[in-house]
């Protein structure tokens, strides 16, 4: 349904953003497990992260009542998180900003890669973050494409390259495979290995995907229908097998 | 709540409008706008907090976000629960059972606990005993925000103009229906 959603306000337009549901590869820890790229919240360590609007929402998770911590205030209205390492990934609609949890009770603003307003997933390992901006009426004029950051310097996102595409909307990565889910479109498979020169391996069009996730050998795929699983031990050359519809 | 923020925003451009047409005896303050659309029906309702183990699988209409932990996958049908489904062999992956929580869109875990939000709430449902899933833990309002995207609930399924829903502790919109409205939002 938010799929189609074009929604403005008319009074305060900038209020406007896009919702996103991540559906990303935070690879599976401790006794958590792994939720999408297009998610709102997660988990990491003892805490859980919550991004509403301009706000990230701490609670400590250590017990079973979660304890509220002070909120965190954003740059911007924040639509997906992804937690990698030590650090958050926060998809907002004007930027991708990197949050430091060394404290995390108090998560930190460490850097920051703006862009024109759209809606962003993000998926990260050490050196590149990942980024797929759609800039359809209800998130932004940017426009539509994967936006490949270097972040070996965490303190300044460098911008190293863009990939035009149409409607990209949840990501994944196994190595240097990124799964791209691109609704109407299908799913791409972008061999990032070098982050410069991302090569187009395949692109499966048989459903409208819009969100992934990559565990161990298997890729999760949230379809409009429902599910799709893939073995994906050959990463290039995903093998579907089963399909969790009605 | 993004709607007040918005009336006070009209509030301002109102009154500098009648300011300046102290200045300018041409200004024309800017009257609200009114057109054809749907507006919330609210209803008091605090069953909505109440959550059930369905051991049985659910028809699939509106698929929502995805988790995976050890052999189970959850995926939310977004607004109502979220299916259950046995990944042991991902060969026959399979719906198994539903867990009706209502404003449901998103899902994490913890151990036997999971985190989803119940409308605006964050609720942890103990799912040890899933036949016994019960919630021990609801932080009021946790998916609050003002001005951002509304929530599935907080938009009619038709596309056109819509009133921008507001919050009131204890209800529920139950319902939309069509009347002259003054404009707020847009789907």
């Amino acid at each position: 349904m938010l799929k189609h959603l074009k929604f403005f306000a008319f009074i305060i337009l900038m209020g406007a953003a896009c919702s996103k549901e991540a559906a990303t590869n935070n690879a599976s820890s401790g006794n958590t497990g792994a939720g999408g790229s297009l998610a709102k919240f997660t988990i990491a360590g003892n805490y859980l992260y919550i991004v509403s609007g301009a706000n990230l929402n701490v609670f400590d998770i250590s017990k079973a009542a979660p304890v509220p911590q002070p909120t965190v205030w954003l740059n911007g209205y924040a639509e997906t998180i992804f937690p990698y390492n030590d650090k958050l990934f926060i998809g907002s609609t004007t930027g991708m900003f990197i949050y430091s949890l060394s404290n995390p009770k108090a998560p930190v603003l460490l850097g920051e890669a703006r862009h024109v307003r759209s809606c962003d997933p993000v998926v990260a390992n050490d050196t590149i973050a990942f980024v797929t901006l759609r800039g359809n009426s209800a998130c932004g004029p940017a426009k539509d494409g994967l936006y490949i950051h270097n972040i070996k310097d965490l303190l300044n996102p460098v911008l190293i390259k863009t990939v035009e595409m149409p409607t990209p909307h949840g990501l994944g990565l196994k190595d240097s495979l990124l799964y791209i889910c691109q609704q109407a479109n299908g799913l791409s498979i972008y061999n990032v290995k070098d982050p410069e020169t991302p090569v187009l391996r395949t692109t499966i069009e048989d459903d409208y995907y819009n969100d992934v996730i990559v565990y161990d050998d298997l890729l999760i795929c949230y379809v409009q229908s429902g599910l799709k699983l893939y073995n994906i031990s050959k990463p290039a050359h995903p093998q579907l097998l089963s399909n969790v519809a009605n | 709540m993004h709607v007040i923020v918005r009336m006070k925003y009209f509030i301002s451009v109102a009154l500098l409008a009648i300011t300046l047409n102290s200045c300018f005896p041409k200004t024309v303050s800017p009257a609200p706008q009114k057109v054809w659309g749907y507006k919330p029906v609210y209803t008091a309702d605090t069953t909505y907090r109440e959550i059930e183990y369905i051991p049985s699988a659910q028809p699939v209409v509106n698929a929502g976000k995805i988790y995976v932990k050890d052999d189970l996958i959850y995926q939310c049908e977004t607004g109502k629960g979220i299916h259950i489904i046995d990944n042991t062999d991902p060969a026959h992956a399979k719906r198994i059972a539903f867990l009706a929580i209502r404003g449901c869109e998103e899902i994490a875990m913890k151990g036997n606990l999971l985190y989803t939000n119940n409308y605006y709430d964050l609720v942890t449902v103990d799912l040890s005993v899933p036949e016994k899933a019960h919630i021990v833990a609801r932080n009021k309002d946790a998916f609050y925000a003002s001005s951002t995207m509304p929530h599935t609930w907080e938009i009619p399924e038709q596309p056109g103009y819509f009133e921008c829903s507001r919050f009131y502790q204890d209800s529920v919109i139950s319902g939309w229906v069509q009347d002259s409205i003054y404009v707020s939002c847009y789907n």
